[in-house]
């Protein structure tokens, strides 16, 4: 038997992994699920929300420190400078005012939505351009190379050093943990309320129509430009809020950990198993995901005498078997999508009554 | 990148000007010149193969013209993109239906009407655009009942089958409130009763909102009667126009129809 | 001055990345399947090699063709237990490629649990596998080159009289370019995709297994060299074997002398960005020549050039 103080801790891993991957995931079903654009570059934007975290604010607050300005440059992902930059601003700055941390929490998210929105209207040049598979693997390759240059180049984040980032949940000491857990999850949720609004708009609507088909979307008004664009930049924007939402919880910030099976290939998992194109699906797929990874990673350490390797290869074996199941068995996941109306069926019945009785 | 040249308002909505589009070596609409006057029904007929839904998709932006000038409400429109053909008033029909197969029959007439809710900036302010949805609901639901879908209203297009698609196709298009509409064989595979329904109530909604419509037809038994004016296609030329009786008399239309 | 060693290698290296590339194209030609576990398919290569010698000893080039046969076969499983159904229910591009995504884990899995099994239970230094030093030279030259090419060419050379002198072969290129034509004519499409899929992986693992006596290898290594051998596949056009060849050995070599040249200029931090010379090769290619090297006329190039306009 597990004890309750454990058992919390587990809770608390499970729920903080869940908010923010079900973020990832809800944008990733955004373009998918909803605008029928293969991003298989996800990671491209959740790893550039990332750096904004850990490259871009605590620049900016270095810098309105006197003292540290000069270190507001290219010194600051210096490793041997970084983490005593990052401490001085920690316990100078954040430490005992919750209001400047949760400011700096807000500035960074909304940096993160902004430079990530930027992100995505470039890809849409290749997005436009591309179709399925093709663009799908010119997506990937664009992450992969961002991660390289961020992982080789010190000025960005440190390269295979990493940085530390400022951390803007200290004042709640000793509930830090739980104040990055219930901020996450707010957000998730309304993360998730925005995108069924944009669901059931007619906004998603057209998109809808476009992956449904292109040619009668044209027709029918639908620009497919614009409306990729659109999707990719509101996409791109949430992933990079929860790339640098990741980065401030993990309190470090270092390239090598944004990889494309981290960040396109589980929420893609996540994705097809709840229902692609089914804000409620993804909730639940990235919920079973993550519990289980998470007792994957917990338990391993019971299993590790009886097996001759490491059992955290057992992971990605069941992502892969669940992959492969799904898409020959269920390929619409566990809660398929349903028509989901802009005005509530409530209203539209009544509405329609109303007519009926008026035509007879 | 288009020529915008305001060719004036004439008595003709549509006028293509030695409209050419090929397929390889198939010249499949060879220098067509067809005139729509407003406020009419002009029928265009033809054999299987006549290029018929070529000049429909070669007009509408679906594909490229190689030569010749769309002028469509004085604007030349040759070579612009589909979205902006529709928003200059211009929408046409599939010959084989294309629905949006996820969304439901409602949702299908719906998402063809303009909705200021499809910009994104005010897509999540519901408040911005519902008393716009509502009334443009009350004009989809409309039309659905006259085209006898109203009781599928909830249903998904793709449950629906091959005469009910078709009939989605025209309340789409009629829906949309756009100035000429053409009708790639609305009636195709509908029993003749029907058929006669929906071309009586196109041609009375010409008169009351005052559209012109492309009406192209394989069966002229039932589709010459309703209309004002007739041109018809052979191998990518047009062989003959002018009133339905004319037509209906010319030998050379009688010798492709006997084929 | 370039060091001829330093050729030879950039030499093997572009020709086992057009074999790779050339299994990703056969696989997509026959099935519409971009296959993602062509890159734990090249790393299985290298991981049998190192992994028979070290049981069974012997010189480790003669495990070189196991491992494609083995490959191969990995290969041919994952037709008959999923591609297979996906291809029968018509499931769209993107389910294709997920689904392949899906085995790539599983063997990427197996390959760790395997590199796991060796070096906790047989105490080898499996995690980073390195054979370069039981490549020999023939006439002076390094084996490992030599027999690159050798492949490469032959290859090319056997395709061609397989696609267009066997009765499978043609057969096999009837059904590619019209499957319901296959059907009319007797052809069971489903053994052309089989095929396929034996020969393409048989390509991964075979490129693999040779590139382990030029480089390291470790578990992860085919998910660094899949965008080289994506890039190599779509440059040669992905609807041909031989501009598949021709776009893999390109990009494998622009990537190896690219490289090269550019440290020699800037230091050897340019090392570090190598896998950016194929995503540019592959960018340029996919935006402005979507048909790629397969796609180009190269009859009427030829003419052009040789002052016949046409
Ligand atoms: N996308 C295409 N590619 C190649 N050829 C085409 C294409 N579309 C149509 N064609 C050819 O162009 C010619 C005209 O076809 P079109 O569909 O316009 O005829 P139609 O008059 O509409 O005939 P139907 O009464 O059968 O609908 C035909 O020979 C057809 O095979
Ligand atoms: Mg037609």
């Amino acid at each position: 038997m597990i004890e309750l103080g454990q058992l919390y801790i587990l809770i608390r891993y499970i729920l903080i992994d869940f908010a923010i991957s079900m973020i990832v995931t809800l944008s990733l079903n955004f373009e998918l699920g909803i605008a029928a654009i293969a991003q298989f570059g996800r990671v491209l934007a959740v790893e550039i929300g990332a750096y904004v975290a850990g490259g871009l604010t605590g620049r900016i607050l270095a810098y309105t420190i006197p003292e540290l300005r000069q270190y507001s440059g290219a010194e600051y992902s210096n490793h041997l400078i970084n983490f005593k930059l990052v401490d001085t601003i920690n316990r100078t700055l954040l430490e005992h005012n919750a209001l400047l941390s949760i400011g700096i929490l807000i500035l960074t998210l909304a940096l993160a939505a902004i430079i990530g929105g930027i992100v995505g209207w470039l890809t849409s040049y290749p997005a436009i351009r591309l179709k399925e598979a093709y663009l799908g693997i010119t997506l990937l390759a664009f992450g992969d190379v961002v991660m390289l240059i961020a992982q080789n180049y010190d000025p960005i984040v440190g390269a295979t050093q990493g940085v530390s980032v400022p951390d803007p949940f200290r004042w709640a000491r000793p509930y830090s943990f739980e104040a990055a857990l219930i901020i996450a999850l707010i957000l998730a949720g309304l993360t998730f309320i925005f995108f069924e609004m944009l669901v059931r708009s007619p906004f998603g609507r057209a998109l809808k129509a476009m992956r449904d088909d292109e040619v009668a979307a044209k027709v029918y008004g639908k620009d497919i430009v614009k409306l990729r664009t659109y999707a990719l930049i509101i996409g791109s924007a949430f992933a990079a809020m929860a790339g640098a939402y990741y980065t401030m919880y993990i309190g470090s910030c270092k390239a090598f950990t944004y990889t494309r099976l981290t960040w396109t290939f589980w929420p893609w998992a996540f994705m097809m198993l709840g229902g692609t194109g089914n804000n409620v699906g993804i909730a639940v797929g990235v919920l079973i995901f993550v519990i289980v990874r998470t007792i994957i990673i917990n338990y391993k350490t019971y299993l590790e005498p009886f097996v001759p390797f490491d059992p955290i290869w057992l992971e990605p074996m069941f992502v892969g078997v669940v992959i492969i199941l799904l898409s020959v068995f269920r390929p619409q996941g566990l809660i398929p999508e349903k028509p989901a109306f802009t005005i509530k069926k409530r209203r539209i019945r009544s509405i329609i009554e109303i007519m009926r009785k008026q035509a007879s | 990148m288009q020529p915008k040249g305001t060719v004036g308002r004439s008595e003709y909505i549509l006028e293509t000007k030695n409209l050419v589009k090929r397929f390889g070596g198939l010249v499949a609409v060879n220098n067509v010149n067809i005139k729509i006057k407003r406020q009419t029904v002009t029928m265009l007929m033809g054999p299987n193969g006549a290029g018929k839904t070529t000049f429909v998709n070669t007009c509408t932006g679906v594909l490229k013209p190689d030569g010749g000038r769309v002028i469509f409400d004085g604007k030349d429109i040759t070579g612009w993109p589909p979205h902006k053909i529709y928003a200059s008033g211009f929408v046409r029909t599939f010959q084989i239906p294309e629905p949006f197969k996820s969304l439901t029959v409602l949702e299908n007439i719906l998402v063809a009407m303009k909705n200021p809710g499809e910009s994104p900036l005010r897509a999540p302010w519901k408040r911005s655009w519902v008393k716009h949805e509502e009334e443009n609901l009350k004009r989809a639901f409309s039309i659905l009942m006259r085209v006898g879908l109203d009781k599928y209203w909830d249903w998904e297009a793709y449950k629906l089958g091959g005469g009910q698609l078709k009939m989605l196709e025209v309340a789409r298009a009629l829906a949309v409130g756009a100035k000429l509409i053409a009708l790639d064989e609305p009636i195709g595979g509908v029993d003749p009763v029907y058929a006669n329904d929906i071309l009586s109530y196109v041609r009375r909604l010409k008169d009351d909102l005052k559209l012109t419509f492309l009406l192209i037809e394989h069966r002229i038994d039932i589709a010459l009667p309703f209309a004002d004016y007739v041109y018809v296609m052979d191998r990518g030329k047009v062989i003959a126009e002018g009133t339905p009786d004319e037509v209906a008399n010319n030998p050379k239309v009688i010798e492709i129809y006997i084929g | 001055m370039i060091e001829p060693s330093l050729v030879y290698k950039a030499l093997a290296y572009s020709s086992n990345i057009a074999l790779m590339a050339a299994g990703i194209t056969m696989i997509y030609m026959s099935t519409e399947t971009f296959n993602f576990a062509h890159a734990s398919k090249v790393s299985w290569g290298m991981y049998f090699v190192y992994t028979f010698y070290n049981f069974f000893g012997g010189h480790p080039y003669i495990y070189v063709p196991v491992a494609a046969i083995l490959t191969g076969l990995i290969g041919v499983a994952m037709y008959l237990t999923f591609n297979r159904y996906l291809l029968k229910r018509g499931a769209g591009m993107i389910t294709l490629m997920m689904s392949t995504l899906g085995a790539d884990l599983i063997l990427l899995a197996l390959l760790n649990i395997l590199a796991d099994y060796l070096s906790r239970v047989h105490k080898l230094y499996s995690r980073q596998i390195r054979m370069e030093i039981y490549d020999f030279t023939v006439a002076g030259i390094p084996f490992s080159t030599l027999i690159a090419l050798i492949i490469v060419v032959t290859l090319t050379a056997s395709i061609h009289l397989f696609l267009t002198k066997t009765k499978f072969g043609i057969a096999m290129r009837a059904t590619i370019e019209n499957p319901n034509l296959a059907g009319i004519l007797g052809i069971n499409p489903e053994l052309v995709y089989l095929t396929s899929w034996f020969i393409g992986g048989a390509l991964a693992g075979l490129g693999g297994a040779l590139l382990v006596f030029i480089m390291a290898g470790y578990p992860v290594i085919g998910q660094y060299l899949i965008v080289t051998m994506f890039a190599g596949s779509i440059v040669g056009g992905l609807y041909s074997i031989y501009g598949s060849l021709l776009g893999g050995f390109l990009v494998g070599l622009s990537e190896y002398l690219g490289i090269w040249w550019l440290s020699t200029l800037f230091g050897g931090k340019m090392l570090a960005y190598r896998q950016v010379i194929p995503l540019v090769a592959m960018v340029v290619a996919l935006l402005f020549f979507p048909q790629g090297l397969g796609g180009i006329k190269w009859g009427k190039v030829a003419k052009v050039v040789r002052g016949e306009r046409s």
